[in-house]
């Protein structure tokens, strides 16, 4: 492959450029702002502490609006007249293939925070997020077995639900649970548009919904639900992506009970998130929530600058040949590259909202499990729960 | 016809591939991409003169030699073969289509599409194998229902009945022997054509019908 990014420019100052590409607005602001703020956290943190190699890392950061074509345009910026081979960025699959095709092309690495619906391997990619096995496996028996089996499947539309739900059907099936509908809206869908949505969810009284509709359309998805009388604690809304920031934007007080499968949740009493929180209140302002989207992209970050540590290069290949393998106690907790897929070890976990807005912690995997993007290796329909965790 | 999308997925996972490629770069990031999918698979180079019994999906470097040709799969085996490709010239198009290849991926190699090819190659592959047996037994049938008119034919020549009452006899017969109506009419033409030929029968019929099979 050749090299196009002019690596000497950048040896000739005595820093490491990266590229950080979160939109700050549009549809993703409030998600991508937590993974911009994470990452900004992290790479201060490392500055503050002497830089990698005793080389600082200097950041060059755009906002793309949550239009995957910006950034496909940005990620060539960046790759080329930028000279940033490394990009931190992109939160939806859409924006993500958007970018795929840049950073394939000029040999660069691009380090994904987010969750995502699997099925993708690129040697430019460090996925670093949740992937179905990790998040939506446990997640289908939990609620199957505590909730009920009929399960209501409402997304946005686009790849991301589309496969989400692909799996959470056989998932649900597997658990002798039942889709009781399935439904997409428009990613910019207005409360008409949910309203309907909403009705049709009454009509076909559901035990559970598990609703993978993303950004703005998610908060008001969501306080509709509140206006309408659907009550959470009997008839919960579960979601893969519902973390604090965005229960602070729809009041808390409209979601408790609500759950969302994910690694991380602000309340996880570990020393690691400990650190990571009060760095984060020190550095942001005091009131804004940590969550999985800002330890995500704050742990990648970390692993990253190990990486570089052992690479001493930006170069591609030596990164993410250095980065297999690599663990961290990243704010969730233990985490690991994996060695074959540029994946990350993560731990399962599923939190049920309550009324301050963070999240009770119901059930927790023992430990960090592989990641199984192509879900070549994770059954359909294993057991996740003890007997007294489902009935408890 | 089409089994479900999970359904080829979970096939994958007992996939047995064999890669035929070059031990270079680009064969180890295909086999590696192999492995994520969750496929068993191994390498090997150069074609090896047969494919290995266990083997059920081949992914391989089309050359534009001759020789060594595609090996031959083990009988009865029907494997699945991706092609790989490098050129696109006529060449090596006609040895593409030479090796009656199910998919193609094409170099320089990379991690997208491997998926896509292999599902659609193995998928086509197993839709093929159903229409082969379909066509065989629709083949099948064509002969015996022949047979069976032909057998009707002698036994109307030498009883003197009707066809519908010949008919019922050979299908009497069937029953008590216990085999097919086919293998009844086959024994009936041949013990005809026997004793006819040793002059047994007086009144040798005519066996050879004229009349088109109806279909």
């Amino acid at each position: 492959m050749t090299k196009t990014v002019p690596s000497a420019r950048q040896a000739d100052r005595d820093v490491w450029r990266v590229g950080v590409l979160f939109s700050r607005s549009g549809l993703m602001a409030i998600t991508e702002s937590e993974h911009f703020f994470g990452t900004a956290l992290a790479i201060e943190e490392i500055n503050r502490a002497g830089g990698v190699l005793g080389r600082e890392i200097e950041v060059i950061a755009y906002d793309p609006g949550s239009a995957p074509e910006t950034y496909r345009r940005m990620a060539d910026r960046l790759l080329t007249e930028d000279g940033a081979s490394v990009i931190f960025g992109c939160s939806t699959s859409a924006e993500r293939k958007a970018v795929l095709p840049a950073i394939e092309r000029r040999n660069g690495l691009l380090w994904y925070p987010s969750l995502y619906e699997g099925f993708e391997y690129s040697p430019n990619v460090m996925y670093t997020g949740a992937c179905p096995n990790q998040n939506s496996f446990p997640l289908a028996e939990y609620i199957v077995r505590k909730y009920g089996p009929r399960v209501y499947l409402i997304g946005s539309d686009y790849i991301y639900p589309r496969e989400s739900n692909r799996i959470m059907r056989d998932l649900v099936e597997s658990y002798a649970g039942q889709v009781a509908g399935e439904q997409y809206v428009a990613m910019k869908a207005g409360d008409a548009e949910l309203t309907r949505a909403l009705d049709t969810i009454h009509m076909r009284s559901p035990d559970v919904v598990f609703s993978t509709i993303v950004g703005r359309t998610a908060q008001r998805f969501y306080r509709l639900y509140a206006e309408k009388g659907f009550d959470p604690a009997r008839l919960p809304i579960a979601s893969l992506t519902m973390a604090e920031g965005e229960l602070r934007e729809i009041g808390p007080e409209f979601c408790v009970g609500h759950l969302t499968a994910a690694s991380y949740f602000g309340s996880l009493r570990s020393e690691s998130n400990r650190r990571f929180k009060s760095a984060f209140a020190k550095a942001c302002s005091a009131d804004r929530p940590v969550s999985m989207w800002s330890a995500g992209a704050y742990a990648q970050v970390k692993l990253f600058a190990k990486a570089l540590e052992q690479a001493g290069s930006l170069d591609t290949q030596r990164l993410v040949d250095a980065a297999l393998g690599l663990s961290l106690d990243a704010p969730e907790g233990p985490v690991q590259i994996d060695a074959d897929n540029n994946h990350v070890w993560l731990t399962p976990r599923i939190g049920r909202v309550r009324r301050d807005g963070e999240f009770d912690v119901v059930w927790e995997g023992k430990g960090p499990i592989k990641p199984d993007p192509y879900l070549s290796v994770s059954p359909i329909g294993g057991r996740w729960l003890t007997e007294e965790a489902a009935t408890a | 016809m089409k089994p479900g999308v999970r359904r080829l997925i979970e096939d994958l996972r007992g996939a047995r591939v064999l890669v035929i490629h070059p031990r270079d770069a680009e064969g180890e990031a295909l086999i590696d991409q192999l492995k994520r999918i969750g496929c068993n698979v191994r390498g090997v180079w150069p074609p090896p003169p047969t494919i290995p019994h266990d083997i059920d999906t081949v992914f391989q470097l089309v050359e534009s030699s001759e020789e060594p040709a595609f090996p031959a799969s083990p009988n009865e085996h029907p494997l699945t073969l991706v092609a790989i490709v490098d050129y696109e010239n006529p060449t090596i198009l006609k040895r593409l289509l030479d090796s009656n290849a199910h998919g193609v991926v094409n170099k320089p190699i990379r991690s997208f599409g491997i998926l896509s090819s292999l599902v659609l190659a193995r998928s086509l592959r197993g839709y093929t194998r159903r229409l082969e047996g379909k066509v065989q037994k629709l083949e099948e049938t064509l002969k015996a229902r022949r047979d069976v008119d032909k057998a009707v034919k002698v036994l109307v020549g030498l009883k003197k009945i009707g066809e519908v009452e010949a008919y019922e006899l050979i299908r009497q017969q069937a029953t008590q022997k216990r085999l097919t109506m086919a293998e009844i009419a086959v024994s009936i033409i041949n013990a005809q054509e026997m004793l006819g030929g040793l002059g047994v029968l007086d009144a040798p019929v005519q066996t050879r019908s004229s009349t088109p099979v109806e279909q």
